[in-house]
């Protein structure tokens, strides 16, 4: 299938760093192998799923079909009855926040735990319930404003993470409230009266999964008043926190370790599941065993989350010199049927990523995240920026057309180049590399590109777009933190204690690379281990929201820093020289004079046996990171099909620490983000999954990229971040599916504002034109 | 992985498999390369006692090509006949094995197990249909041979007896000016079909007509389907635009797709039309290839 040679990745440097020296194959800015290559290839590699505990009993959910209903009775009698079973809980008696309603298919109305896995499934088919169906709503946009049940009071405190007194400004929005944001710069008014073009349209985005391939596993274990849940679950002290509050413990009282190896995240791993950990923590506590919970497929569809079904009303005004004069973006996003603190996530990066990629002096956000009885929105990859960059970038395309402007010429004149402040964003002081993304990007679309193909029955288009996500959270209010803990003992073996999480992007690798900078010792010589809650080191976040290098890595450089300095000491001291006259050397230092010995072999002879150095980092910034991508697609008329041939991903990363590993984030975005613009969605009908399994949902394949794929990295030098480097894995998702689909739009005209792209729509598009 | 608990044997004899067929009936599921089982295992719409994989039967496997007739074992996969050199003769199987799912489910799943499961979507049923098939089914009362289009009585359902399993689907070789070729529109690569068009055309020696024509379809009616009134439209005609676009005009009346998740049936419909349109054409202009190699 590998028709064209896969075109790989260029790295340009705009602003070279002076002070990242080359420290040999190991450093940073090199291709260094991923740590974790080869124990994930020769299946060595431990996932929370593989796990085992003497005593280990397994649970099972009895999950409601219908969307909306009210638990009148349970009775688990049968289930206990069977052999095997241990216990079985009702709805109510589980530890949390349940009540006597589930609000959407897959809710929870009881659980079962077993010796085993099938027989706790087994038993699920024994348990007696009668519920009463509830009227249920499925449009948040009708929830929000009363046309329906009320699935919760507005804001309702059920332990979620993020939550926030607000007021509502919006008299129309009386119900269902999950989370509310509005503010305005500038007269909006006034600036669309001084607009000569004005476009009013609608945009809706996908409720895609993530589909990791391991689904979700917890074991929750209970020894006296603690709680310990291990599990690949990102974000520990926030998580800590949230489980405690719901469970009514002291933060202390719950632990949460990590598997040797995480599973992979997009966002997915990154917050508990409210059938999940509670169900788990509750038959353990039942039991008196550790308890293991394994979603199955459809239960990661359906109970685990989905990227935010977010509704966006744009109005958008310029001049005809496109100069933008006013922008009106409202925003309703699905938060699905229980509050977890994401919908503000949803509505702060919405609000926030318009101001940070455009100047607008006239802004007027107001944005609504409601409770409906649809699956679980959750974290997924650019939380909100994806889905509001589509539908902005979508929006600015078709405008520009209609106002008969240069699409380069509008970005150019209208890009934020050193972002300023506004209302819930930090300012940084420098460049922010987004119009040098845009120049590469169009060279490099220039050189690659195939245009026309010789199939007169085919119909070719090409499309550009440019997004902007922020390295960090942007959604929290504290400076971010984390810790780390470094140390060295007479085997010469580095021990990195962090809170990075590997989820396969990389981090590790990361993390090794800052090590092996700062010392010289080689990343094969240093072994990670992510802490646990109740170690006392600090980290709220995880592997989140890009933030791994950018804060854990300034942290393991700070740490990295120090034990440097004290490896000269330990030079100095056994070669009666002057620290500065000793050389970093590898596995070894040397002294002048030729003097040198294995630092091993230094600790033990000084009588040190460990050198043991802790380094922290903080930050206030949630440093902006732009992208510019090109596609060029062909399609179908006879079908509605489209084809992608040929696409450009620049990025500006800030500085790239493993180019390669930035190269297989972008690749790895592009999978999400054409899952998105042509492809996945979990099909809801009045709130039933109609394709909650991998034989119906079209998660694409390595096929459906196109082999002509170019991906290159801009360095702009972030001075806030190690070595000037700042988020990709995230801001990397932002541009793709309105690059494709504005590519769609010029070979056809059609403007899918409702991905994933509707080929029938498209179909009679066509047909219509022709 | 699926967790089903189920047993599992793997006889070496087809006797050996009709007796555990015989023994566990509607307990016992046949497995040959698992790409249809294992998703209704999955999802937990089986619970079998036990699965009884024929992967290992010598009798079932492999194919024989002689000058007159093709046999393809049941247990063959799409991976082997695709390198098989019969196959690129009949360039609607060709077609058809290159487009299922992908590289890892072409070498397990089997032609025998999608004949069998017969689900109407399985891209390799409108090809057999079209090289007029038969299928040789072997059971406790021994063989029988039927034709392709008599084996299917609805929706997922075949004439295979209690403890039967397909030994061989058998067509014969086609001389002179043939050209075959399938397509389908899927969603995403290697995606369930929203419909396929096969066709399998042969013209006479003069080139002057259409000897021979047949269009089937999948995913458009509960089994996989000719379309006869395409077929009429182009047998004994001459092979030109007018002709092939009358054929597929026709098309539409002799389906019936459903309104799903992939399509409304008008659109699964044109589709039928557009597809069968071009597929002609592919068809026609191979067989004129053909003849002149």
């Amino acid at each position: 299938m590998l028709e064209q040679p896969y075109m790989g990745t260029e790295k340009v440097s705009s602003t070279p760093r002076e002070t990242a020296s080359d420290r040999g194959p190991s450093g940073v800015g090199r291709n260094v192998s991923k740590v974790d290559a080869r124990d994930k290839l020769t299946g060595r590699a431990i996932y929370g799923s593989d796990l085992d505990r003497e005593g280990l009993l397994h649970g099972a959910v009895l999950r409601s079909t219908r969307p909306h209903a009210r638990v009148l009775s349970v009775d688990t009698a049968g289930a206990e009855a069977i052999e095997g079973v241990h216990c079985a809980v009702g709805r109510t008696d589980l530890l949390g926040v349940f009540d006597d309603r589930v609000r959407h298919y897959g809710d929870v109305i009881a659980a079962v735990c077993a010796d085993d896995e099938k027989t706790a499934r087994r038993a699920l088919q024994e348990i007696d319930y009668e519920l009463e169906p509830l009227e249920s709503i499925h449009d948040a946009r009708e929830a929000v404003r009363g046309n329906g049940p009320d699935i919760h009071p507005n804001n309702p405190d059920l332990k979620q993470d993020g939550r926030h007194e607000f007021t509502v400004e919006n008299p129309t929005y009386t119900s269902n409230i999950d989370d509310y944001h509005a503010y305005e710069t500038g007269d909006v008014e006034a600036g669309f009266e001084a607009a000569d073009f004005v476009l009013e349209r609608e945009y809706t985005t996908p409720r895609v999964n993530h589909c990791n391939l391991d689904t979700h596993c917890c074991i929750a274990d209970w020894e006296g008043e603690t709680l310990t849940i291990t599990e690949t679950l990102a974000s520990l002290g926030r998580n800590q926190d949230m489980l405690a509050e719901m469970f009514d413990l002291d933060p202390e009282n719950v632990e949460i370790q990590m598997p040797p190896t995480l599973s992979s995240s997009f966002g997915g791993r990154s917050l508990p599941k409210l059938t999940l950990e509670p169900v788990a923590a509750t038959l353990a506590k039942e039991t008196g065993h550790p308890v293991k919970v394994w979603f199955d497929r459809e239960e990661d569809f359906t109970a685990a989350s989905t990227r935010h079904e977010t509704h966006y009303e744009i109005k958008l005004g310029i001049t005809e010199n496109g100069e933008i004069t006013a922008l009106d973006f409202t925003v309703t996003a699905d938060t699905g049927g229980y509050p977890n603190g994401v919908g503000h996530i949803v509505l702060t990066n919405s609000g926030d990523r318009p101001p940070e990629l455009y100047q607008i002096p006239n802004y007027r956000y107001e944005g609504v995240s409601v409770f409906t009885n649809n699956v679980p929105g959750g974290e997924y990859r650019g939380i909100g920026s994806t889905q509001t960059v589509f539908a902005l970038e979508s929006h600015i395309d078709e405008l520009i057309r209609e106002a008969g402007l240069d699409p380069f010429d509008f970005r150019r004149k209208n890009f934020v180049r050193n972002p300023q402040a506004r209302p819930g964003v930090t300012d940084t002081e420098e460049e922010s590399g987004v119009i040098e993304c845009l120049e590469r990007a169009t060279e490099r679309f220039q050189e690659i590109s195939v245009g026309e193909t010789d199939d007169p029955a085919r119909l070719y288009g090409r499309g550009f777009a440019a997004g902007v996500h922020t390295t960090g959270s942007g959604a929290i209010e504290e400076p971010d933190a984390s810790d780390v803990e470094l140390t060295i003992g007479t085997d010469g073996i580095v021990r990195a204690t962090t809170a990075s999480g590997d989820h396969g992007q990389g981090s590790d690798t990361v993390m090794a690379q800052i090590i092996s900078q700062e010392t010289g010792i080689p990343t094969t010589d240093i072994n990670l281990r992510r802490f646990g809650t109740n170690e006392g080191l600090e980290d709220d976040l995880g592997s989140v929201a890009s933030r791994s290098t950018y804060i854990i890595g300034g942290a393991v450089k700070n740490a990295a820093e120090k034990l440097a300095a004290e490896l000269r000491a330990l030079g100095a001291t056994a070669f009666e020289c002057d620290p500065a006259d000793v050389a970093l050397d590898g596995t070894s230092l040397s002294g002048p004079g030729g003097a040198s010995a294995p630092i091993g072999d230094l600790l033990e002879t000084t009588g040190t046996e460990s050198i043991t150095v802790a380094g922290r980092h903080e930050s206030e910034l949630n440093p902006p990171s732009h992208g510019v991508h090109f596609a060029e697609v062909s399609v179908d008329p006879a079908t509605g099909g489209v084809e992608l041939l040929s696409y450009v991903a620049v990025q500006d990363v800030g500085f790239a620490i493993n180019p390669k590993m930035v190269e297989g984030q972008l690749e790895g975005a592009l999978q999400h983000g054409i899952e998105f613009a042509l492809y996945s969605e979990v099909i809801l009908d009045d709130g039933m999954p109609q394709n909650a399994n991998l034989a119906d949902y079209p998660a694409v394949s390595p096929y459906d990229l196109p082999t002509n794929t170019v991906c290159e990295i801009v360095e702009s030098n972030e001075e806030s971040g190690p070595y000037g480097a700042k988020g990709i894995g995230t801001p990397a998702m932002a541009p793709i599916a309105p690059a494709v689909l504005n590519a769609v739009r010029d070979a056809t005209g059609y403007r899918e504002s409702t991905p994933p792209l509707d080929t029938e729509a498209l179909f009679s598009h066509l047909e219509d034109a022709s | 992985m699926s967790r089903t608990e189920a047993g599992y044997v793997a006889p070496e004899s087809v006797d050996d498999a009709c007796a555990v067929l015989d023994e566990y009936g509607y307990d016992a599921k046949v497995m040959a390369g698992g790409q249809s089982l294992s998703l209704l295992l999955r999802q937990n719409l089986l619970d079998p006692t036990v699965i009884v994989d024929i992967s290992e039967i010598p009798a079932l496997a492999g194919i024989t090509a002689t000058d007159e007739a093709v046999s393809i074992g049941a247990t063959t996969t799409y991976n082997e006949l695709r390198s098989h050199e019969i196959t690129a003769e009949y360039g609607c199987l060709d077609d058809a094995v290159s487009v299922i799912a992908d590289e890892q489910i072409r070498n397990q799943g089997t032609i025998g197990g999608a004949v069998a499961h017969a689900d109407p979507s399985l891209d390799v049923l409108p090809p057999l249909l079209c090289l007029n098939s038969t299928v040789t089914v072997i059971g406790p009362d021994g063989e029988r041979t039927m034709p392709f289009a008599e084996f299917y009585s609805g929706y997922m359902e075949t004439e295979l007896g209690d403890g039967e399993v397909v030994a061989s689907i058998d067509f014969d070789r086609i001389d002179g000016a043939h050209g075959s070729t399938y397509e389908k529109f899927a969603n995403v690569e290697g995606g369930w079909a929203t419909v396929g068009v096969g066709v399998a055309i042969t013209l006479t020696d003069d080139h002057e007509a259409i000897e021979h024509a047949a269009v089937a379809l999948s995913a458009v009616g509960d089994t996989p389907i000719h379309s006869p009134g395409a077929e009429a439209a182009l047998e004994g005609a001459a092979p030109v635009e007018a002709t092939i676009e009358t054929a597929a005009d026709a098309i539409p009346d002799d389906i019936d797709p459903l309104d799903d998740i992939s399509g409304s049936a008008a659109y699964k419909s044109s589709i039928a039309k557009r597809l069968g349109k071009r597929n002609l054409q592919t068809a026609i202009d191979r067989a004129m290839e053909r003849e002149d190699q």
